[in-house]
């Protein structure tokens, strides 16, 4: 049964190829025929018989969609309008429709993938009831979608999301921000205090990446928050939603983080440490563990004034320790 | 009925208990990972995974590559490498004490200048004799490391202390990756559900003999010609695909191989590295951060995924094969007597009552119950015991099983990754699952039973390992 079942599908398979094969061969070449002239944006336009709505189009037809979707990805201006005006003169919009309302999480995603990549922002009010769906892919692609259709305004799903919002999503979503105007992010601040740590981890990235300095004491107080990974995100996004009062709050909160808010907190004052934090530094550097020897040595050749001729001073003290952390330091800054 | 008789009787009871368990567990597995794969290719049916590879919120990656006696490949195994499709990458080439001129080539190559560098030996190793980078901007990601020869796990804990990065991935340095295998192995670790860390995670390694490679890449696939090779396609497909894709979705997974896998690095270092003193020092890796994870309270999973990102060469020959598959069986028997605690625990969950007692029973134990069986029909045999017409039912059902399996994988892999696109590919693949329980299976569990003799006998080398290397070059590796 299953060499009958692997037989069926090689077929099946073959039949798809060739089905797409000969659709890829007269379709490219009409497209790019028709995006050549101007359409003829009238009722004149016939779409051809072998992608019509019916059962036994089926494969061209889902071909033609991800066609159309590669190409609006890489062209833009006349070109991107008319890819969209086809998609919806051959009727392949009713198709991502359909898929957008299916029971299964896949096809639903698929559906809303197709809706926003293509543009059909009167979808925008039915997909936004999904940006708290409970099945996390469907979820993601709402978040996209509104976002594809709103730009930051989108974000307001960000106010009753209860759900995760993992990093790869946060990733994707923050992508898709970067070529717009953030304009002033009003509902910041509700984010950074939402119930949701996702949403504040969000919210963070935000601050960090738009440098929202009217947050700053936000971002302080999210510093002694009990959740690891809200506190990390906070000592980065300090770097650069920080004051010249930044580095010291910082040194204040060593003492009592975890090894791996510790090592943000050193990773940051690479990047803002001032004379002021010299003593700390020099503690570090003679009773830190080797990894923060290291970045000590980094912080004071970098930020601190004395810090390079300390250094060497140390360097030929008896032992090879500050030798070797003067020369790496030394050796890294040359390249 | 006499004494002998008696034991002869129970002694087949328990091989047919065993064997019906045994069964049970591959239907299982099959389930499992046919919801497995469906799940993966459905949420990443329209992935963009070029969005990590620029990301300022991408994790950063270091590349860990040793390598021992690699020359005449080493340069170019290294290109490859170089130009992978990942922003926050590093890759550190860890010279493991070759006898060669590997060093040498790389330093001409590349433009390579010893350097300056404090090691911070987190976890210990043997010494490192010099680290080498270059000014080239088009090298920036390169790292050469020269160390004293101490083994593959001694020259990968080198690349731990070396590396700057959060995330290791270690691989084999005569691998070819595929472009975007980066930006899909670091995705899982993006992708923590229910507060779960991800620690670890692997790829699928497929086999690249008969393959056209060009400049490092691998431009066209073919099922191997020769037949050894062509029956590890068929083993690779079956365990990745089926196996481990099931025991990931499970989060019951032990096993990621050395020669493609991903790893948080700051669990690792925590861990104390890869373990010196075995063979298996991929598994047992996994095996231990798993533990610490239990013995440390936090939720945490090991994923896996299925695209084919990772292509090796197979050994083709049987000594070669031999003492790969003997090497493998001592390291298993290695990485389970070191966690023996775990067996059976209900307090490392899963890990303990299911995937240690499945890789005690039907990975480590099955050769030796295997041949025990064969012994023993040929004692009934002889004593007139067997009831003939009993014995090749039997058979035939356990060989039609087996059939089974191998053609559900075929099916498995046509339906999803279908690399093997010509019909007459997977007509050999369908050829090679019916040889294979007379000529490829027989061969395995006698390479195994001498790795117990040599585990027993504390034989600890790797064995040489003669590659025909990609294209025309010869290459060797061993340690």
């Amino acid at each position: 049964m299953t060499l009958i079942m692997t037989a069926i599908l090689l077929h099946k398979r073959r039949k798809k190829f060739r089905v797409e094969q000969e659709v890829q061969s007269v379709f490219d070449e009409w497209l790019s025929h028709l995006l050549m002239e101007d359409l003829p944006h009238d009722s004149s336009f016939e779409t051809p018989e072998w992608l019509t709505r019916s059962p036994k189009n089926r494969i061209a037809r889902q071909y033609a969609i991800g066609q159309l979707i590669s190409m609006h990805k890489n062209l833009i201006g006349l070109a991107g309008r008319n890819i969209k005006w086809l998609y919806e003169k051959m009727g392949l919009r009713e198709d991502s429709i359909a898929r957008f309302h299916s029971r299964l999480w896949h096809i639903k995603a698929r559906g809303i993938y197709e809706l926003y990549m293509m543009e059909q922002r009167d979808m925008r009010e039915a997909i936004s009831r999904y940006t708290n769906h409970h099945n996390a892919y469907v979820r993601m692609e709402a978040q996209t979608a509104v976002l594809a259709f709103a730009g930051f305004d989108g974000l307001v799903f960000l106010d009753t999301l209860t759900r995760p919002l993992n990093d790869w999503q946060q990733l994707k979503l923050l992508e898709q921000l970067t070529p717009l105007d953030p304009g002033n992010l009003d509902h910041l601040s509700t984010w950074l205090q939402s119930g949701n740590s996702d949403v504040v981890l969000f919210a963070l990235k935000l601050t960090d990446l738009y440098q929202q300095m009217q947050v700053r004491e936000e971002v302080i107080t999210l510093m002694k928050d009990h959740r690891e990974k809200l506190r990390e995100q906070a000592i980065k996004t300090l770097i650069r939603a920080g004051d010249e009062n930044s580095p010291s709050v910082l040194v204040q909160r060593y003492a009592m983080e975890t090894p791996a808010s510790r090592k943000a907190i050193l990773k940051s004052l690479e990047y803002m440490a001032t004379d002021s934090e010299l003593p700390f530094l020099l503690e570090l550097l003679d009773n830190g563990d080797p990894a923060d020897k290291l970045q000590a040595a980094r912080i004071l050749m970098k930020c601190c004034t004395k810090g390079p001729a300390l250094l060497q001073e140390r360097s030929v003290q008896p032992g090879d320790l500050y030798q070797q952390l003067f020369f790496h330091i030394k050796s890294e800054l040359a390249r | 009925m006499s004494i002998w008789e008696k034991i002869m009787l129970g002694l087949m009871a328990g091989i047919f208990l065993y064997s019906f368990v045994l069964i049970i567990f591959y239907i299982f597995i099959g389930i499992n990972s046919i919801a497995a794969v469906r799940k993966y290719l459905h949420k990443n049916n329209f992935t963009d995974y070029r969005l990590l590879a620029a990301s300022p919120y991408a994790p950063s990656v270091s590349i860990l590559a040793p390598a021992y006696n690699e020359g005449p490949n080493i340069v170019d195994n290294v290109r490859s490498l170089l130009s992978l499709y990942y922003n926050k990458l590093e890759l550190v080439v860890i010279n493991d004490g070759s006898k060669d001129d590997s060093l040498r080539r790389l330093i001409d190559a590349y433009g390579l200048k010893k350097v300056d560098f404090f090691v911070n030996s987190k976890i210990p190793t043997k010494a490192v004799r010099g680290v080498y980078k270059t000014k080239h901007p088009a090298y920036n990601k390169l790292v050469v490391v020269d160390k004293e020869n101490g083994g593959k796990a001694d020259a990968l804990n080198v690349g731990i202390n070396i590396s700057s990065n959060d995330y290791i991935i270690c691989i084999d340095a005569d691998c070819i990756l595929e472009q975007d295998a980066i930006l899909k192995m670091v995705k899982p670790f993006l992708e923590e559900m229910d507060g779960k860390k991800v620690i670890a995670s692997g790829g699928v390694i497929r086999i690249a003999n008969s393959c056209v490679v060009k400049d490092g890449r691998l431009t066209r696939v073919f099922l191997p010609e020769n037949y050894w090779a062509r029956m590890q396609a068929l083993e690779y497909i079956r365990a990745f695909l089926l196996g481990r894709m099931a025991w990931a979705q499970m989060n019951g997974l032990l096993l990621i191989s050395g020669a493609f896998g991903a790893f948080d690095k700051d669990i690792a270092i925590k861990c104390g590295g890869y373990n010196t003193h075995t063979v298996g020092e991929d598994m047992e890796l996994v095996a231990r951060m798993r533990r610490y994870m239990h013995e440390q309270g936090v939720p945490y999973r090991v994923t896996y995924i299925p695209d084919p990102l990772c292509w090796t060469e197979a050994p083709e020959t049987t000594r070669i094969l031999g003492r790969q598959r003997n090497r493998w069986m001592r390291g298993t028997i290695e990485t389970l007597t070191i966690h023996k605690k775990l067996f059976l625990n209900p307090r490392y969950d899963l890990l303990g009552v299911l995937s240690y007692p499945y890789w005690f029973f039907f990975e480590m134990l099955a050769p030796v119950i295997e041949f025990t069986g064969m012994i023993a029909f040929l004692v009934m045999a002889t004593l007139g015991m067997i009831h003939w017409q009993m014995f090749f039912a039997f058979l035939a059902f356990i060989v039609f099983f087996g059939y089974l399996n191998s053609i559900f994988a075929i099916y498995i892999e046509v339906s999803t990754y279908n690399q093997y696109r010509r019909r007459k590919e997977v007509g050999k693949l369908i050829l090679a699952a019916l040889s294979e329980p007379f000529v490829f299976h027989p061969f395995l569990v006698w390479s195994a039973i001498r790795g117990y003799y040599d585990y027993f006998m504390k034989k600890k080398a790797w064995g040489e390992m003669t590659r025909r290397g990609f294209g025309t070059a010869q290459g060797k590796v061993g340690q």
